[in-house]
Protein backbone atom coordinates (compact mmCIF):
# COMPACT_ATOMS: atom_id res chain seq x y z
CA UNK A 1 0.00 0.00 0.00
CA UNK A 2 1.10 3.14 -1.30
CA UNK A 3 0.34 6.76 0.83
CA UNK A 4 0.80 9.50 -1.33
CA UNK A 5 2.66 12.20 0.36
CA UNK A 6 0.60 15.43 -0.07
CA UNK A 7 -2.97 16.44 0.57
CA UNK A 8 -4.17 15.57 -2.55
CA UNK A 9 -4.16 11.97 -1.41
CA UNK A 10 -7.06 10.01 -1.86
CA UNK A 11 -9.49 8.07 0.65
CA UNK A 12 -10.30 5.31 -0.92
CA UNK A 13 -13.39 2.82 1.05
CA UNK A 14 -12.42 -0.42 2.41
CA UNK A 15 -13.06 -2.33 -0.83
CA UNK A 16 -11.44 0.44 -3.20
CA UNK A 17 -8.76 -0.14 -0.93
CA UNK A 18 -8.67 -3.42 -1.09
CA UNK A 19 -8.99 -3.29 -4.29
CA UNK A 20 -5.52 -1.19 -5.29
CA UNK A 21 -4.08 -3.38 -2.98
CA UNK A 22 -4.78 -6.74 -5.05
CA UNK A 23 -3.68 -5.23 -8.39
CA UNK A 24 -0.49 -4.37 -6.71
CA UNK A 25 0.07 -7.98 -6.28
CA UNK A 26 -1.30 -9.02 -9.16
CA UNK A 27 1.18 -6.64 -10.67
CA UNK A 28 4.08 -7.66 -8.62
CA UNK A 29 3.54 -11.03 -9.55
CA UNK A 30 3.26 -10.74 -12.87
CA UNK A 31 6.20 -8.87 -13.61
CA UNK A 32 8.55 -10.11 -11.36
CA UNK A 33 7.28 -14.29 -11.32
CA UNK A 34 5.29 -14.66 -14.22
CA UNK A 35 8.37 -12.66 -16.57
CA UNK A 36 11.11 -14.97 -14.87
CA UNK A 37 8.86 -18.42 -15.99
CA UNK A 38 8.27 -16.52 -19.39
CA UNK A 39 12.36 -15.75 -19.90
CA UNK A 40 12.36 -19.47 -18.75
CA UNK A 41 9.92 -20.57 -21.37
CA UNK A 42 12.04 -18.93 -23.54
CA UNK A 43 15.52 -20.39 -22.94
CA UNK A 44 14.59 -23.82 -22.59
CA UNK A 45 11.51 -24.39 -25.54
CA UNK A 46 11.27 -21.24 -27.66
CA UNK A 47 14.71 -20.37 -28.29
CA UNK A 48 16.07 -24.19 -28.66
CA UNK A 49 12.81 -24.53 -31.10
CA UNK A 50 13.95 -21.61 -33.55
CA UNK A 51 17.61 -22.39 -33.87
CA UNK A 52 16.29 -25.85 -35.26
CA UNK A 53 14.25 -24.24 -37.88
CA UNK A 54 16.61 -21.30 -38.40
CA UNK A 55 20.08 -22.64 -37.63
CA UNK A 56 20.60 -19.62 -35.08
CA UNK A 57 18.82 -17.66 -32.08
CA UNK A 58 16.29 -15.15 -32.70
CA UNK A 59 18.07 -11.87 -33.71
CA UNK A 60 15.82 -9.35 -33.32
CA UNK A 61 13.21 -8.24 -30.63
CA UNK A 62 10.62 -9.03 -33.33
CA UNK A 63 12.08 -12.17 -34.06
CA UNK A 64 11.60 -13.06 -30.63
CA UNK A 65 7.64 -11.83 -30.65
CA UNK A 66 6.66 -14.39 -33.27
CA UNK A 67 8.10 -17.11 -32.03
CA UNK A 68 7.22 -16.54 -28.60
CA UNK A 69 3.11 -15.42 -29.53
CA UNK A 70 2.51 -19.12 -29.59
CA UNK A 71 3.65 -20.37 -26.51
CA UNK A 72 1.06 -20.70 -23.36
CA UNK A 73 3.97 -18.53 -21.13
CA UNK A 74 3.75 -15.62 -23.14
CA UNK A 75 -0.05 -15.80 -23.45
CA UNK A 76 -0.73 -16.31 -19.74
CA UNK A 77 2.22 -13.40 -18.75
CA UNK A 78 0.25 -11.01 -21.67
CA UNK A 79 -3.24 -11.92 -20.49
CA UNK A 80 -2.43 -11.20 -17.28
CA UNK A 81 -0.93 -7.77 -18.00
CA UNK A 82 -3.34 -6.47 -19.85
CA UNK A 83 -5.83 -6.90 -17.17
CA UNK A 84 -3.68 -5.92 -14.29
CA UNK A 85 -3.49 -2.40 -16.06
CA UNK A 86 -7.30 -2.27 -16.56
CA UNK A 87 -7.74 -2.95 -13.02
CA UNK A 88 -4.98 -0.23 -12.13
CA UNK A 89 -7.51 2.30 -13.81
CA UNK A 90 -10.38 0.64 -12.93
CA UNK A 91 -9.65 0.81 -8.84
CA UNK A 92 -8.71 4.62 -9.15
CA UNK A 93 -11.18 6.02 -11.46
CA UNK A 94 -14.07 5.58 -9.20
CA UNK A 95 -12.16 7.15 -6.21
CA UNK A 96 -11.45 10.25 -8.00
CA UNK A 97 -14.86 10.93 -9.71
CA UNK A 98 -16.03 10.65 -6.10
CA UNK A 99 -13.38 13.40 -4.33
CA UNK A 100 -13.11 15.61 -7.69
CA UNK A 101 -14.46 18.54 -6.02
CA UNK A 102 -12.70 18.01 -2.80
CA UNK A 103 -9.39 17.62 -4.81
CA UNK A 104 -10.14 20.60 -6.82
CA UNK A 105 -10.77 22.72 -3.96
CA UNK A 106 -7.50 21.69 -2.35
CA UNK A 107 -5.41 22.56 -5.69
CA UNK A 108 -7.37 25.91 -6.25
CA UNK A 109 -6.22 26.47 -2.89
CA UNK A 110 -3.08 25.33 -3.31
CA UNK A 111 -2.70 27.11 -6.56
CA UNK A 112 -3.91 30.37 -5.00
CA UNK A 113 -4.62 31.95 -8.17
CA UNK A 114 -1.12 31.29 -9.56
CA UNK A 115 -1.74 28.48 -11.27
CA UNK A 116 -0.03 26.86 -14.78
CA UNK A 117 -0.48 28.89 -18.27
CA UNK A 118 -3.15 27.18 -19.44
CA UNK A 119 -4.03 28.54 -23.22
CA UNK A 120 -8.14 27.86 -24.86
CA UNK A 121 -6.69 27.54 -27.90
CA UNK A 122 -4.88 24.87 -27.50
CA UNK A 123 -5.18 21.68 -29.76
CA UNK A 124 -3.50 18.63 -28.15
CA UNK A 125 -1.41 16.60 -30.86
CA UNK A 126 -3.02 13.26 -32.30
CA UNK A 127 -0.01 11.10 -30.62
CA UNK A 128 -2.81 11.98 -26.90
CA UNK A 129 -5.88 11.84 -28.59
CA UNK A 130 -5.91 8.85 -30.96
CA UNK A 131 -4.38 6.12 -28.28
CA UNK A 132 -5.93 5.40 -24.96
CA UNK A 133 -2.39 5.49 -23.98
CA UNK A 134 -1.33 2.38 -21.09
CA UNK A 135 -5.04 1.46 -21.79
CA UNK A 136 -6.16 4.64 -20.01
CA UNK A 137 -9.80 4.75 -21.08
CA UNK A 138 -9.92 8.64 -22.81
CA UNK A 139 -6.04 8.88 -22.31
CA UNK A 140 -4.45 11.75 -20.76
CA UNK A 141 -5.48 15.06 -22.47
CA UNK A 142 -9.66 14.62 -21.60
CA UNK A 143 -10.48 17.78 -20.14
CA UNK A 144 -14.55 19.23 -19.43
CA UNK A 145 -13.53 22.56 -18.21
CA UNK A 146 -10.79 24.66 -16.85
CA UNK A 147 -10.63 23.61 -13.48
CA UNK A 148 -10.83 19.52 -14.58
CA UNK A 149 -7.88 18.27 -12.82
CA UNK A 150 -9.05 14.47 -13.31
CA UNK A 151 -6.60 12.71 -15.62
CA UNK A 152 -3.98 14.43 -13.14
CA UNK A 153 -5.17 13.04 -9.91
CA UNK A 154 -5.96 9.47 -11.53
CA UNK A 155 -2.26 8.98 -13.29
CA UNK A 156 -0.65 10.32 -9.93
CA UNK A 157 -2.87 7.10 -7.98
CA UNK A 158 -2.77 5.18 -11.19
CA UNK A 159 0.96 5.32 -11.10
CA UNK A 160 1.35 4.26 -7.20
CA UNK A 161 -0.88 1.35 -7.68
CA UNK A 162 1.13 0.75 -11.12
CA UNK A 163 4.43 1.11 -9.56
CA UNK A 164 3.66 -0.92 -6.46
CA UNK A 165 6.71 0.97 -4.58
CA UNK A 166 9.20 1.26 -7.46
CA UNK A 167 8.63 4.28 -8.83
CA UNK A 168 9.81 5.64 -4.97
CA UNK A 169 6.75 6.97 -2.26
CA UNK A 170 6.86 10.47 -3.81
CA UNK A 171 6.63 8.32 -7.19
CA UNK A 172 9.48 10.45 -8.12
CA UNK A 173 12.35 7.66 -8.10
CA UNK A 174 13.43 8.70 -11.90
CA UNK A 175 13.77 12.36 -11.00
CA UNK A 176 15.51 11.32 -7.61
CA UNK A 177 18.00 8.98 -9.16
CA UNK A 178 18.80 10.52 -12.11
CA UNK A 179 19.61 14.42 -10.22
CA UNK A 180 21.45 12.71 -7.48
CA UNK A 181 23.43 11.04 -10.30
CA UNK A 182 24.23 14.04 -12.46
CA UNK A 183 24.62 16.54 -9.59
CA UNK A 184 27.42 13.64 -7.80
CA UNK A 185 29.16 13.05 -11.76
CA UNK A 186 29.00 16.79 -12.93
CA UNK A 187 29.40 18.74 -9.65
CA UNK A 188 30.31 21.83 -11.43
CA UNK A 189 27.05 21.57 -13.46
CA UNK A 190 25.15 24.50 -12.11
CA UNK A 191 22.37 24.98 -14.00
CA UNK A 192 20.04 28.53 -13.33
CA UNK A 193 17.22 27.58 -15.83
CA UNK A 194 15.87 24.27 -16.21
CA UNK A 195 12.89 23.04 -18.48
CA UNK A 196 10.91 19.54 -18.31
CA UNK A 197 9.10 18.79 -21.23
CA UNK A 198 6.37 16.09 -20.92
CA UNK A 199 5.93 16.78 -17.53
CA UNK A 200 2.71 15.14 -16.79
CA UNK A 201 1.86 15.86 -13.38
CA UNK A 202 5.59 17.13 -12.66
CA UNK A 203 6.23 13.81 -10.30
CA UNK A 204 9.83 13.77 -11.95
CA UNK A 205 10.40 17.53 -11.81
CA UNK A 206 10.60 18.72 -7.87
CA UNK A 207 14.05 16.39 -7.74
CA UNK A 208 15.77 19.02 -9.84
CA UNK A 209 14.28 21.76 -8.15
CA UNK A 210 15.32 20.23 -5.17
CA UNK A 211 18.89 19.74 -6.33
CA UNK A 212 19.30 22.97 -7.53
CA UNK A 213 17.18 25.20 -5.05
CA UNK A 214 18.24 28.28 -6.80
CA UNK A 215 17.66 27.20 -10.13
CA UNK A 216 14.24 28.40 -11.98
CA UNK A 217 12.47 25.50 -13.33
CA UNK A 218 9.52 25.37 -16.27
CA UNK A 219 7.57 22.21 -16.65
CA UNK A 220 5.48 21.84 -19.59
CA UNK A 221 2.71 19.50 -21.30
CA UNK A 222 0.46 19.58 -23.40
CA UNK A 223 -2.65 17.87 -21.08
CA UNK A 224 -4.05 20.89 -18.78
CA UNK A 225 -5.40 18.49 -16.58
CA UNK A 226 -2.10 17.06 -15.49
CA UNK A 227 -0.74 20.86 -15.02
CA UNK A 228 -3.61 22.04 -12.68
CA UNK A 229 -3.35 19.02 -10.31
CA UNK A 230 0.82 19.01 -10.74
CA UNK A 231 1.18 22.79 -9.99
CA UNK A 232 -1.37 22.12 -6.85
CA UNK A 233 0.76 19.10 -5.79
CA UNK A 234 3.96 20.91 -6.39
CA UNK A 235 3.17 23.41 -4.00
CA UNK A 236 1.63 21.71 -1.75
CA UNK A 237 4.81 19.61 -1.48
CA UNK A 238 6.70 22.81 -1.29
CA UNK A 239 8.59 22.79 -4.45
CA UNK A 240 7.00 25.99 -5.25
CA UNK A 241 10.05 27.38 -7.73
CA UNK A 242 8.42 25.49 -10.45
CA UNK A 243 6.68 27.06 -13.55
CA UNK A 244 4.02 24.99 -14.82
CA UNK A 245 2.49 25.56 -18.28
CA UNK A 246 1.04 24.17 -21.17
CA UNK A 247 2.85 23.80 -24.43
CA UNK A 248 4.00 21.60 -26.88
CA UNK A 249 7.96 20.36 -26.83
CA UNK A 250 8.03 20.07 -30.36
CA UNK A 251 7.79 23.88 -30.50
CA UNK A 252 8.56 25.72 -27.75
CA UNK A 253 7.52 29.47 -26.78
CA UNK A 254 11.18 30.44 -25.68
CA UNK A 255 13.65 32.31 -27.14
CA UNK A 256 16.98 30.78 -28.27
CA UNK A 257 19.52 30.07 -25.44
CA UNK A 258 17.31 30.22 -22.77
CA UNK A 259 17.89 27.17 -20.44
CA UNK A 260 20.80 25.55 -18.91
CA UNK A 261 19.22 21.95 -19.14
CA UNK A 262 16.37 20.31 -20.76
CA UNK A 263 15.21 17.32 -19.23
CA UNK A 264 12.32 14.65 -19.92
CA UNK A 265 11.15 10.84 -18.54
CA UNK A 266 9.64 8.28 -20.11
CA UNK A 267 7.89 11.21 -22.67
CA UNK A 268 9.94 10.60 -26.31
CA UNK A 269 8.70 6.86 -26.34
CA UNK A 270 5.07 8.52 -26.76
CA UNK A 271 5.96 10.35 -29.40
CA UNK A 272 6.41 10.08 -33.61
CA UNK A 273 9.86 9.90 -34.52
CA UNK A 274 8.82 13.30 -36.20
CA UNK A 275 8.24 14.66 -33.10
CA UNK A 276 11.18 13.21 -31.62
CA UNK A 277 13.26 14.87 -34.30
CA UNK A 278 11.52 18.46 -33.16
CA UNK A 279 11.70 17.88 -29.72
CA UNK A 280 15.76 17.54 -29.98
CA UNK A 281 15.90 20.36 -32.26
CA UNK A 282 14.12 22.47 -30.13
CA UNK A 283 16.05 21.39 -26.71
CA UNK A 284 19.33 22.51 -29.03
CA UNK A 285 17.94 25.75 -30.19
CA UNK A 286 16.99 26.71 -26.49
CA UNK A 287 19.92 25.14 -24.48
CA UNK A 288 22.72 27.57 -23.75
CA UNK A 289 26.30 26.78 -24.45
CA UNK A 290 27.07 24.19 -21.79
CA UNK A 291 23.93 23.30 -21.29
CA UNK A 292 22.75 19.77 -20.72
CA UNK A 293 19.92 18.45 -22.65
CA UNK A 294 19.00 14.66 -20.89
CA UNK A 295 16.11 11.99 -21.59
CA UNK A 296 15.37 8.97 -19.02
CA UNK A 297 14.15 6.96 -21.29
CA UNK A 298 13.44 3.39 -22.03
CA UNK A 299 16.94 1.88 -23.10
CA UNK A 300 17.13 1.23 -27.11
CA UNK A 301 17.11 -1.78 -28.53
CA UNK A 302 20.55 -1.97 -30.73
CA UNK A 303 22.18 -2.18 -27.04
CA UNK A 304 20.34 -4.66 -25.72
CA UNK A 305 20.31 -8.33 -26.17
CA UNK A 306 17.02 -9.88 -28.57
CA UNK A 307 14.83 -11.08 -26.11
CA UNK A 308 14.90 -7.97 -23.39
CA UNK A 309 14.47 -5.73 -26.63
CA UNK A 310 11.18 -8.24 -27.11
CA UNK A 311 10.15 -7.91 -23.80
CA UNK A 312 10.38 -3.91 -23.21
CA UNK A 313 8.96 -3.36 -27.09
CA UNK A 314 5.82 -5.51 -25.18
CA UNK A 315 4.25 -2.17 -24.41
CA UNK A 316 4.15 -1.11 -27.75
CA UNK A 317 2.03 -3.57 -28.60
CA UNK A 318 -0.48 -4.48 -25.37
CA UNK A 319 -0.32 -1.06 -23.64
CA UNK A 320 -1.21 1.07 -26.63
CA UNK A 321 2.23 3.08 -26.99
CA UNK A 322 2.29 2.42 -30.35
CA UNK A 323 5.63 4.76 -31.12
CA UNK A 324 7.40 2.68 -28.44
CA UNK A 325 8.93 0.58 -30.37
CA UNK A 326 10.21 2.73 -33.23
CA UNK A 327 11.84 4.81 -30.83
CA UNK A 328 13.46 2.15 -29.05
CA UNK A 329 14.83 1.03 -33.05
CA UNK A 330 16.62 4.06 -32.85
CA UNK A 331 20.57 4.77 -32.10
CA UNK A 332 19.81 7.24 -29.47
CA UNK A 333 23.34 8.75 -30.54
CA UNK A 334 22.07 9.25 -33.64
CA UNK A 335 19.00 11.14 -32.79
CA UNK A 336 21.57 13.60 -30.87
CA UNK A 337 23.14 14.01 -33.77
CA UNK A 338 20.76 14.70 -36.12
CA UNK A 339 19.14 17.10 -33.97
CA UNK A 340 22.82 19.38 -34.27
CA UNK A 341 24.03 18.20 -31.11
CA UNK A 342 27.95 17.28 -31.74
CA UNK A 343 28.76 13.40 -31.56
CA UNK A 344 31.58 14.11 -29.06
CA UNK A 345 29.35 15.55 -26.91
CA UNK A 346 26.54 12.15 -26.70
CA UNK A 347 26.28 10.85 -23.26
CA UNK A 348 24.34 7.97 -21.77
CA UNK A 349 23.68 6.73 -18.28
CA UNK A 350 22.00 3.63 -16.30
CA UNK A 351 21.47 5.08 -12.90
CA UNK A 352 20.42 2.84 -10.00
CA UNK A 353 17.22 2.75 -8.74
CA UNK A 354 17.71 5.22 -5.33
CA UNK A 355 14.90 4.05 -3.62
CA UNK A 356 16.02 0.32 -4.27
CA UNK A 357 19.59 0.16 -4.42
CA UNK A 358 20.45 3.11 -1.90
CA UNK A 359 22.19 6.42 -2.24
CA UNK A 360 25.88 4.98 -2.18
CA UNK A 361 24.58 3.14 -5.17
CA UNK A 362 23.69 6.33 -7.07
CA UNK A 363 26.86 8.14 -5.40
CA UNK A 364 29.51 5.27 -6.62
CA UNK A 365 27.51 4.81 -10.21
CA UNK A 366 28.35 8.76 -10.40
CA UNK A 367 31.69 8.59 -9.57
CA UNK A 368 32.55 5.94 -11.84
CA UNK A 369 33.56 7.41 -15.14
CA UNK A 370 33.66 4.02 -17.60
CA UNK A 371 31.29 3.23 -20.27
CA UNK A 372 27.62 2.37 -19.32
CA UNK A 373 26.67 -1.21 -19.84
CA UNK A 374 23.00 -2.02 -19.95
CA UNK A 375 21.37 -5.26 -18.39
CA UNK A 376 18.63 -6.94 -17.77
CA UNK A 377 17.26 -4.71 -15.25
CA UNK A 378 17.58 -1.48 -17.25
CA UNK A 379 14.43 0.29 -17.98
CA UNK A 380 12.40 -2.65 -16.79
CA UNK A 381 9.81 -2.27 -13.86
CA UNK A 382 10.54 -4.78 -11.84
CA UNK A 383 13.05 -5.68 -8.50
CA UNK A 384 16.52 -4.06 -8.92
CA UNK A 385 15.57 -1.28 -11.87
CA UNK A 386 18.13 1.03 -13.34
CA UNK A 387 17.07 3.90 -15.04
CA UNK A 388 18.58 4.41 -18.54
CA UNK A 389 19.21 8.07 -19.80
CA UNK A 390 21.28 10.07 -22.62
CA UNK A 391 21.93 13.37 -24.30
CA UNK A 392 24.23 15.53 -24.90
CA UNK A 393 25.93 18.83 -24.14
CA UNK A 394 25.41 21.83 -25.75
CA UNK A 395 28.91 23.63 -27.37
CA UNK B 1 -10.64 6.16 -29.95
CA UNK B 2 -11.60 4.48 -33.41
CA UNK B 3 -9.78 1.38 -33.97
CA UNK B 4 -9.37 2.64 -37.93
CA UNK B 5 -7.42 6.13 -36.65
CA UNK B 6 -5.27 4.46 -33.68
CA UNK B 7 -1.69 4.49 -34.71
CA UNK B 8 -0.22 0.81 -34.51
CA UNK B 9 3.37 -0.13 -34.37
CA UNK B 10 4.96 -1.84 -37.06
CA UNK B 11 5.90 -5.64 -37.48
CA UNK B 12 2.87 -7.29 -35.76
CA UNK B 13 2.59 -10.73 -35.54
CA UNK B 14 -0.75 -12.33 -37.17
CA UNK B 15 -3.64 -12.78 -34.90
CA UNK B 16 -2.18 -10.30 -32.52
CA UNK B 17 -5.60 -8.08 -32.21
CA UNK B 18 -9.23 -9.14 -32.46
CA UNK B 19 -11.58 -6.94 -34.56
CA UNK B 20 -11.98 -4.55 -31.55
CA UNK B 21 -8.32 -3.90 -32.01
CA UNK B 22 -7.85 -5.51 -28.52
CA UNK B 23 -4.68 -7.56 -27.54
CA UNK B 24 -5.69 -11.71 -28.26
CA UNK B 25 -3.20 -13.64 -27.02
CA UNK B 26 -5.14 -17.16 -27.11
CA UNK B 27 -5.54 -19.18 -30.71
CA UNK B 28 -9.43 -19.38 -28.72
CA UNK B 29 -10.59 -15.92 -28.13
CA UNK B 30 -12.61 -16.97 -25.52
CA UNK B 31 -9.86 -17.96 -23.07
CA UNK B 32 -8.81 -14.33 -23.53
CA UNK B 33 -12.26 -13.33 -22.26
CA UNK B 34 -12.10 -16.08 -19.52
CA UNK B 35 -8.30 -14.46 -18.05
CA UNK B 36 -10.57 -11.36 -17.81
CA UNK B 37 -13.03 -13.03 -15.64
CA UNK B 38 -11.03 -14.71 -13.71
CA UNK B 39 -8.67 -12.02 -12.35
CA UNK B 40 -11.94 -9.99 -12.19
CA UNK B 41 -12.86 -12.95 -9.63
CA UNK B 42 -9.34 -13.33 -8.02
CA UNK B 43 -9.58 -9.34 -7.31
CA UNK B 44 -13.35 -9.44 -5.68
CA UNK B 45 -12.19 -12.54 -3.63
CA UNK B 46 -9.16 -10.55 -2.16
CA UNK B 47 -11.64 -7.43 -1.41
CA UNK B 48 -13.94 -9.58 0.50
CA UNK B 49 -11.20 -11.64 2.02
CA UNK B 50 -10.08 -7.72 3.26
CA UNK B 51 -13.65 -6.83 4.49
CA UNK B 52 -13.93 -10.26 6.32
CA UNK B 53 -10.85 -9.56 8.19
CA UNK B 54 -11.99 -6.46 9.12
CA UNK B 55 -15.15 -7.41 10.09
CA UNK B 56 -13.83 -10.22 12.14
CA UNK B 57 -11.63 -7.96 13.65
CA UNK B 58 -14.19 -5.66 14.71
CA UNK B 59 -16.48 -8.19 15.90
CA UNK B 60 -14.25 -9.96 18.41
CA UNK B 61 -12.55 -6.24 19.85
CA UNK B 62 -16.66 -5.52 20.42
CA UNK B 63 -17.26 -8.80 22.42
CA UNK B 64 -18.81 -11.50 19.84
CA UNK B 65 -17.98 -14.49 20.23
CA UNK B 66 -15.72 -16.67 16.91
CA UNK B 67 -18.76 -18.86 16.36
CA UNK B 68 -21.39 -16.17 15.96
CA UNK B 69 -21.33 -15.95 12.13
CA UNK B 70 -21.91 -19.77 11.77
CA UNK B 71 -24.67 -19.70 14.20
CA UNK B 72 -26.21 -16.42 12.31
CA UNK B 73 -29.73 -16.77 10.19
CA UNK B 74 -30.23 -13.86 7.63
CA UNK B 75 -34.14 -12.23 8.16
CA UNK B 76 -35.51 -11.91 4.65
CA UNK B 77 -34.77 -8.23 4.41
CA UNK B 78 -31.14 -9.24 4.26
CA UNK B 79 -32.05 -12.10 1.90
CA UNK B 80 -33.69 -9.65 -0.37
CA UNK B 81 -30.47 -7.74 -0.43
CA UNK B 82 -27.88 -10.00 -0.78
CA UNK B 83 -29.84 -11.33 -4.17
CA UNK B 84 -29.23 -8.12 -5.65
CA UNK B 85 -25.99 -7.54 -4.47
CA UNK B 86 -25.11 -11.23 -6.08
CA UNK B 87 -27.09 -10.15 -9.49
CA UNK B 88 -24.20 -7.20 -9.10
CA UNK B 89 -21.72 -9.13 -8.21
CA UNK B 90 -22.30 -11.75 -11.20
CA UNK B 91 -22.48 -8.72 -14.00
CA UNK B 92 -19.01 -7.50 -11.83
CA UNK B 93 -16.64 -10.18 -12.11
CA UNK B 94 -18.10 -12.20 -15.50
CA UNK B 95 -18.49 -8.81 -17.13
CA UNK B 96 -15.46 -9.79 -19.36
CA UNK B 97 -17.31 -12.78 -20.68
CA UNK B 98 -19.82 -10.62 -22.68
CA UNK B 99 -19.27 -10.18 -26.48
CA UNK B 100 -17.95 -5.33 -26.85
CA UNK B 101 -20.49 -4.34 -29.13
Amino acid sequence: MLVLKHEMRPSPTADEQARQNFVMGLRSFVLNDLASDMRHAYETRIAPAFARTHQRPPATGSEVHRAIRGDAMFALYSALRVNAQRLVWDSVIPVVARERPRLESIAARASGGDGPALRDDFALPSNVTAVDVHLLPGSYGRSDGRHDLTTGAIYDQGLAVFSFGLMGDNLDDIGSSIARFIAGRYPDFAPRDILDVGCTIGHNTAPWARHYPYATVTAIDVAAPGLIYGDARAKLQGAGNIRFAQMDATKLDYPDASFDMVFSSMFLHELSLKQIDAVMREARRVLRPGGLMLHMELPPNPQMAAYDAFYLDWDAYYNEEPFSKAFRDQEPRKLCAKAGFDPANYVQFVVPSLGFFGAQAVDDAAAMQDETVLDDNTGRLADGVRWFCFGAWQS
Amino acid sequence: MSVAERPFPDEIPHGAYGDDGRPRFFTDPAMDRLVGAFVDLASESWVLAERVATLEELMIAAGTPRDAIERHRPDEASLKRRETARDAFVQRVLGQLRERR
